[in-house]
């Protein structure tokens, strides 16, 4: 964070709530997209980051820059706005087998997934564990550094990384067997 | 856009494991195409411009000590059932048609008196104080940003109880290695760079005065009213749903909506008699930006704000215009709040100046202002947007009635010393080693505070007699690591000898869900 936004920070949790303005600018888009990105409908995205920053507007005094980047912190409210969404909308349907792994709710995931054209690489990403592929987009494509995808997802740091690096050696070795399958 | 490229990824990986350099060909084209797979899309500057302006009326509503509605309060109908538009308005159109043609035998009364009513309700009416929300209590000890605690949120928001924490210097920049870490929901207590810790000494050397062994506590007793649906349910047919099918339903808040330039939307609450006014913001000029530069372009500067008088002026004449009843309050004022920052910021450019400028006429009990937690003062407050030089939303409109009981007051001076002196520290362990900041504090005024306390999902507004000290100095602090402007100290002799005395109120993970 740089300083104009840590000045901000404080001024918000010193209750002048109009510098909240200035992180909203600075954060409005990428939180959009990481929303977007996991619902494809314009309207949801557009209510999911309202309520994202409406409860960080209103929760932005307890917010301490000394334990997380205020990006993650942001994402961390946008994943669970995003999880009731699609609990209340009937989504939660969840293998037994993803249990013991799941991020919150594996639908965050899958819908971001629909997304992907490329066929060999959908049914690769198939292979991985829900949090596991929550790690490589949050990397991907939200560019969040492991850090705040530790914050983000409640895991360790070193644990995001591992995660990561063993997603991406497992989608090397399933896209090798999708492709023979897909030829065959 | 993505600002790193597939080779930034691989490089993360050899750097865990260089045997995968050798699988190069195979990681490349994966980390390529969910680059390229990405269905990111930027969101419509109409709506970032219409939240934007949402948050903002959030944000003055939170100052202003409101009460917390559901947050999905603006949440988009149309996402789930398009036939809700048109529900929608008609159940808020044809209620408001119906009550002003029909007004007679309608229990309601939307237009709360703004007089202070008191009712003696004899000692100790409002049970023991020691139950005050702790949220509020912290909500005033943590004004400093670099206060050193963390927030319950919104002053107004029901926030359980937990574990005391004791937190950094908010806008400190340096990162050092500290044991004093804190977790983020994660087990891993290393894992993000701490800031210094800071232990706060607030110190007032003078005598105290003016304290009694008796105060008096006022308890806000709104006239809560509601319609019953029953009364209006023949009036509306909305083809699918039989509404006086629901007994006992009422109707209890009503909005006003101004379709034209420049535009209000009025909402009244009638369970607890309160009203509050917001830009209509379908008609009301919205920025075209897109980008930030573009909105900085747009920055209102220190030069271009009216004057403190012509802001009042503003506000006066809308008072006036509107037959604001202003009898329970003094006279207004410009917060000046925002300035503090301005002050310090050391780019005057890029420094932050509200577009909208907020008058305060603070509520008086006693003869007194009073004041919320953090010390400033609270009552109706009136956000004029000063490029359009038009007021743009009023809080606070509300029925006034107060019951007054007497209670216990502190008159220890040791006591209230002791109290300043663990402020902010609470939880701190003896032994950690923290930077020290000693705050002055100048001569105090007693005034009334508003606290917040929460049972069974209701919330009662309570004003209890307090130490309101301005802060002088704080020695020892980074320029812009200490914000608080006063200090409040209760002198209700439950709330100063509470378990929250000095303590403080952390988020809790689930409070933001």
């Amino acid at each position: 964070m740089d300083r104009a936004e840590l000045d901000n920070i404080a001024a918000c949790r010193a209750g002048r709530l109009q510098a909240f303005d200035a992180l909203y600018e600075l954060h409005v888009s990428a939180v959009y997209k990481f929303l977007y990105r996991r619902t494809q409908v314009r309207e949801v995205a557009e209510d999911l980051t309202s309520i994202t920053f409406t409860k960080a507007l209103e929760s932005i005094r307890s917010f301490d820059p000394a334990r997380g980047e205020l990006r993650a912190w942001l994402y961390r409210i946008a994943r669970n706005a995003l999880i009731d969404h699609h609990r209340h909308a009937g989504e939660h349907v969840i293998g037994l087998e993803h249990a013991e792994d799941l991020p919150g709710d594996d639908t965050v995931t899958r819908r971001a997934e629909q997304a992907i054209d490329a066929q060999k690489l959908q049914e690769a990403l198939k292979i991985l564990k829900p949090l596991q592929r929550e790690v490589v987009l949050l990397r991907i494509w939200e560019e969040l550094s492991y850090k705040e995808i530790a914050v983000v997802t409640g895991k360790t740091e070193g644990n995001c990384k591992l995660m990561f690096f063993r997603a991406l050696a497992q989608l090397r070795t399933a896209l090798i067997v999708v492709f023979l399958l897909l030829s065959s | 856009m993505n600002t790193l490229r597939p080779s930034d990824f691989l490089a993360e990986l050899y750097a865990l494991d260089p045997n995968l350099q050798a699988h190069e060909a195979q990681l490349l084209p994966i980390i390529t195409q969910l680059l390229e797979s990405d269905p990111a899309k930027s969101p419509d500057p109409a709506f970032v411009a219409s939240l934007r302006g949402r948050l903002r009326l959030r944000a003055d509503e939170i100052s202003a000590g409101s009460h917390v509605e559901d947050v999905r309060w603006f949440s988009n109908i149309r996402t789930f059932f398009t036939i809700a538009i048109p529900t929608a308005a008609i159940a808020v159109l044809i209620p408001v048609v119906f009550i002003f043609q029909n007004r007679s035998g309608l229990p309601v009364s939307p237009s709360p008196s703004s007089t202070i009513v008191m009712e003696d309700a004899g000692k100790n009416a409002f049970g023991p104080l020691t139950d005050l929300n702790p949220g509020s209590l912290s909500t005033g000890r943590a004004q400093g940003g670099g206060g050193g605690v963390i927030m319950g949120g919104d002053s107004a928001a029901p926030v359980p109880p937990a574990v005391p924490v004791r937190m950094a210097e908010g806008a400190a920049t340096n990162a050092v290695t500290s044991e004093a870490t804190m977790d983020y929901g994660t087990s891993d207590m290393k894992m993000i760079a701490p800031y210094p810790m800071v232990q706060y000494e607030y110190v007032f050397e003078g005598p105290i005065t003016g304290l009694t062994p008796t105060i008096l506590v006022y308890k806000r007793t709104p006239n809560a009213s509601s319609l019953p649906l029953s009364s209006i349910a023949s009036s509306l047919n909305f083809g699918t749903l039989k509404l006086n099918s629901f007994s006992g339903m009422s109707v209890d808040s009503l909005t006003f909506t101004q379709n034209q330039s420049f535009g209000y939307q009025l909402f009244v609450n009638l369970r607890d008699s309160s009203m509050s006014l917001d830009a209509q913001w379908d008609q009301w000029p919205q920025s075209k930006c897109t980008t930030e530069a573009c909105y900085r372009s747009e920055q209102i500067t220190l030069a271009q704000l009216p004057s403190d008088a012509q802001l009042i002026g503003i506000a006066n004449d809308f008072v006036s215009d509107h037959g604001i009843d202003l009898s329970a309050y003094g006279a207004p004022e410009v917060d000046q709040t925002w300035k503090l920052d301005y002050d310090r910021a050391p780019d005057k450019n890029s420094a932050y100046v509200p577009e909208v400028q907020r008058v305060i006429y603070p509520l008086m009990i006693d003869s007194k202002p009073v004041h919320d937690q953090s010390g400033a003062k609270a009552g109706l407050i009136l956000g004029v947007h000063a490029k359009h030089k038009r007021v743009m939303n009023v809080w606070g409109i509300m029925d006034r009635s107060y019951a007054k009981s007497d209670y216990d007051g502190v008159t220890d001076e040791a006591a209230i010393k002791k109290y300043l002196s663990q402020m902010d520290n609470y939880g701190m362990p003896e032994d950690m080693k923290a930077k020290k900041v000693r705050i002055l504090l100048g001569e105090p005024v007693i005034a009334s505070s508003v606290y917040f306390r929460y049972t069974d999902a209701k919330s009662d507004e309570l004003l209890v007699p307090s130490l309101i000290f301005p802060v002088k100095s704080a020695e020892g602090a980074e320029p812009s690591g200490y914000y608080r402007s006063t200090i409040v100290v209760p002198l209700a002799k439950d709330l100063l000898s509470s378990p929250w005395g000095g303590g403080v109120m952390p988020m809790m993970e689930g409070a933001v869900r």
